[in-house]
């Protein structure tokens, strides 16, 4: 019998705003059969350079979907809604 | 006698309607395996309303997030995350954090905040969603009942804290509070709290 963890991103939400929701899935297999999955998510806002330290697709994604102007708009919006 | 139904030719009712969805998987009257939806948009309609939008039931999903400390002036505290989940249902997110500091708070205390939530937040300006924090070491000589306040619209994902005691500037901690005194290392914060994501 093997065991076996696996660690992917398995989904990448791109909202209106450019926010992506990530979301990273822990796969357990025993014997090449899956018998477990856990999932672990954390969103990233245009213009978050923590995404680039992010696992693939995610630094490829965000660099693709966050122009300048996705930004903008973004910090834009977020200026005139916090508290 | 069985009936096949291959997937491809299908089944024609008197409608001339033709049926090609598989069998499902029952065994004695009971589902035998797992539904599986092909978009995110598929889901369970509830027939209570001819909007299926606001009536279908179309996500489901557990697992954990990472905690972070951070003030919206810049300020943060480095954590230790005992316990952190998530379930999501539809588009209401349910989350509990048992966490504690394992660094004094530096920077500004202005409008302390819970950050790294696993969906963001509905985006709509007048959305408001809130939560308690049942138990905690940092803010507990400042004020009485701290809660969670989730929202303003700013798509985010954020948990700000807001005090009950009025004297205490909700959501500012900054009055009258000093980082080693109410954010020093190995403060605790326990709570849950819920919101609407996006979708």
């Amino acid at each position: 019998m093997t065991l076996a963890s696996t660690t992917v991103i398995d989904k990448v939400e791109t909202l209106q705003d450019g926010t992506l929701q990530v979301r990273q899935a822990e796969i357990i297999t025993k014997d090449g059969v899956e018998i477990a999955r856990n999932f672990h998510r954390w969103v990233r806002a245009p213009g978050d350079t923590e995404a680039q330290s992010d696992p693939a697709p995610v630094p490829a994604i965000a660099s693709a979907v966050w122009t300048q102007e996705v930004i903008s708009a973004y910090q834009a919006q977020q200026a005139q809604a916090k508290p | 006698m069985t009936m096949v139904i291959d997937g491809t030719n299908g089944v024609t009712f008197p409608n001339t309607t033709v049926q090609t969805v598989a069998a499902l998987p029952l065994t004695g009257g009971q589902l035998s395996g797992n539904l599986t939806f092909a978009t995110g948009t598929n889901g369970i309609i509830f027939n209570n309303s001819g909007a299926t939008t606001n009536s279908t039931l179309n996500d489901y999903e557990t697992g954990t997030w990472t905690p972070t400390l951070n003030s919206q002036s810049g300020g943060s505290a480095s954590l230790s995350v005992t316990y952190a989940s998530y379930t999501k249902i539809g588009r209401m997110v349910y989350c509990s954090i048992n966490i504690s500091t394992t660094s004094s708070f530096s920077g500004s205390t202005s409008y302390v905040y819970i950050g790294g939530l696993p969906f963001a937040t509905n985006t709509n300006g007048s959305a408001r969603y809130s939560g308690i924090v049942d138990y905690n070491t940092a803010f507990q000589t400042v004020c009485g009942i701290l809660v969670f306040n989730i929202g303003g619209g700013t798509g985010s994902a954020e948990a700000f804290f807001n005090a009950s005691d009025a004297s205490s500037s909700t959501t500012t901690f900054s009055t009258g509070v000093t980082t080693g005194a109410y954010l020093g290392s190995g403060k605790i914060i326990q709570g849950s709290f819920s919101y609407e994501a996006s979708f």
